[in-house]
């Protein structure tokens, strides 16, 4: 990011983050370049946009992934910065240090922070440099000698996990019970992790047992301000993919995580961090420890946007533009309780996915009710892509306002043509566990194996 | 390999067919060390302004036409075929121009070119249909 200012922005994704983005930036007056596969053709980002062009197939890699693609549609439409949403190109280190070599704005932080945070490793010691709490582990690469693994595994104390440097979001990781398990253990996930990530670097970590996933937004600029703007709770996962969010996280002090926020804060300032992101931290027993941070807007940040009334998109244009935050850290308050539930074409029994056109899109109202999706009547959900179809938000005074709100919006949507999770969605909002507030990141795939045993 | 390297652009496609035409002769065809051919032709002696104001003969909608889509995304750079002139399967029928780069829109069949569905100059997506053929029967 270099800090010029710009009106036409390349928006490098699909979905509703690509509307998400465009909806900002048209906030603030910039022009919006919709580069596009050819399934994407009759979205609603690329319809609205001021340039659309479509940069060729469906498949990812052609398209969305295609780095060389988007960056000669850059030039070629004249847009002088690129937003990369989340997913596809918005974490990768070299795609956003070729947008900064041609001379353009990437909307994120610079190559070096993504690069920095990428490897976990690295992002494990400027967290601890920076004071904040991490899961106690091998802090560093593990050794090839085998005696040393065992004992570094013997200090920290079973149960282990055992995690690419190069992973993350739940990819390249492995859970180890006992030490005669180790070895063979950190041998498999080393191969793995240089088949998928090309780098088998490995470290070693406690295990937590029943952790609660607990996140905390920040947004910094680059004129040094970093603030953090609350905690999310994200602990209602299936397979590593979050299904449920809600802000602020239940339970938990404020004064605790505002601590933890504070660190946050300190630690973006020494990294000399700038834009949206997110430091994600398991929470058990009262004690938080650093997992990873992502250096992107986030699938939920709308629960943050609804709970402190920031428009974090438009605040990374913003930012990106090199404009400072005229936000003050004491100006941010937490004002209710928000939900968002993520909305997927899919079996809400088998999960598989359900591709197919919506017949039927009829969207839910009211005080507190917002949808965040780019699917109308008619859209066609593609089999190329993942399966989410939108966000739906509810905000409220409280968590109780919050779920009841939800529910109703639940019960007014209306979804034809393809098969969608919200029965899973409402079996979850009348979940007694869910509704008490608090459980750990197991909780759901217990759940889903009561009910299959039922 | 960049085949613009090998195939003359748009411009000087244009400056062949002037002087093909004021030579008297019908076509010429080039062929690439990699065999990508080139076939440019002057039908007639037609001016060259009749073919961006000519709509399609009637016959030619009725008739099974090809629809040419464009291989990649660029600024599009037609080259302005005289109407009715024939043209070979792989024949150059314009340009993609990518910052440095240029892209060859090549005849997916031979026949001739009824339709330019494209403006010249204007972006166009990759898969979009820039040129409408009539394939030779």
């Amino acid at each position: 990011m270099n800090g010029q200012g710009f009106t036409r922005l390349l928006i490098a994704n699909r979905g509703e983050i690509a509307l998400r983005i465009q909806r900002a930036a048209r906030k603030l007056g910039i022009e919006t370049v919709a580069v596009h596969s050819t399934a994407d053709r009759d979205s609603q980002h690329v319809r609205e946009a001021d340039v659309a062009l479509c940069i060729g197939p469906a498949a990812p890699a052609k398209s969305y992934l295609d780095a060389d693609a988007i960056l000669l549609a850059a030039r070629l439409t004249g847009a002088q910065a690129v937003h990369p949403g989340y997913g596809f190109l918005s974490e990768n280190a070299d795609f956003a240090q070729a947008v900064e070599q041609a001379g353009l704005v990437f909307v994120g932080p610079s190559a070096e922070a993504i690069r920095t945070m990428g490897d976990k490793i690295a992002a494990k010691r400027a967290m601890q440099a920076a004071g904040v709490p991490c899961v106690p582990g091998s802090d560093g690469p593990l050794p090839a000698d085998e005696a040393k693994v065992r004992a570094l595994a013997d200090g920290i104390g079973y149960p282990v996990i055992v995690k690419a440097s190069g992973g993350g979001g739940g990819r390249g990781m492995r859970v180890i019970h006992a030490a005669e398990d180790l070895v063979e253990a950190v041998s498999v996930t080393a191969r793995e992790a240089e088949q998928a990530f090309g780098n088998p670097t490995l470290y070693l970590e406690k295990f937590l047992q029943k952790p609660r996933h607990i996140e905390i937004q920040v947004l910094c600029d680059q004129h040094g301000t970093a603030l953090w703007l609350g905690a999310r709770d994200c602990s209602l996962q299936r397979r590593h993919q979050k299904i449920i969010e809600e802000a602020p996280a239940p339970g938990i002090d404020p004064a605790q995580i505002r601590l933890i926020g504070e660190k946050c804060a300190a630690a973006c300032r020494a990294i000399g961090y700038s834009g949206a992101g997110t430091f994600e931290f398991l929470y058990e027993d009262g004690v938080f420890a650093f997992i990873e941070m992502n250096t992107r807007v986030q699938v939920e940040h709308p629960i943050t946007e609804e709970t402190t009334g920031i428009d974090i998109v438009a605040e990374q244009l913003r930012v990106a533009q090199g404009l400072p935050l005229t936000i003050a850290q004491a100006d941010i308050v937490t004002r209710g309780h928000a939900i968002e539930c993520r909305l997927n074409a899919e079996d809400p029994t088998s999960f598989v996915p359900s591709p197919g056109k919506v017949t039927r899109w009829d969207l839910p109202g009211g005080p507190g009710i917002r949808v965040d999706s780019h699917v109308q009547a008619g859209y066609q959900v593609q089999p190329y892509y993942d399966s989410l179809l939108g966000k739906l938000i509810a905000h409220g005074a409280t968590r109780a306002e919050a779920m009841a709100r939800m529910r109703v919006a639940l019960a007014e949507m209306r979804v034809e043509g393809v098969l969608t999770n919200i029965p899973l969605h409402q079996a979850l909002l009348v979940d007694e566990g869910f509704v008490q507030g608090g459980v750990d990141i197991h909780h759901l795939e217990r759940w889903l194996i009561a009910r299959g045993a039922s | 390999m960049n085949k613009a390297d090998e195939m003359p652009g748009a411009d000087a496609i244009a400056q062949i067919a002037d002087w093909l035409a004021e030579a008297g002769l019908d076509s010429i065809e080039i062929v690439s060390p990699d065999g990508d051919r080139l076939r440019i032709g002057v039908g007639g002696g037609s001016a060259q302004g009749d073919i961006a104001t000519q709509s399609p003969a009637k016959a030619e909608e009725t008739q099974d036409t090809v629809l040419v889509e464009s291989p990649y995304f660029g600024r599009f750079a037609p080259i302005d075929w005289p109407h009715g002139a024939p043209v070979a399967k792989g024949a150059l029928l314009g340009m993609l121009e990518l910052d440095m780069i240029s892209l060859p829109i090549l005849a997916p069949c031979d026949g001739h070119v009824a339709e330019t569905l494209a403006k010249p100059s204007s972006l166009v997506g990759y898969g979009e249909s820039v040129f409408r053929l009539v394939p030779k029967h």
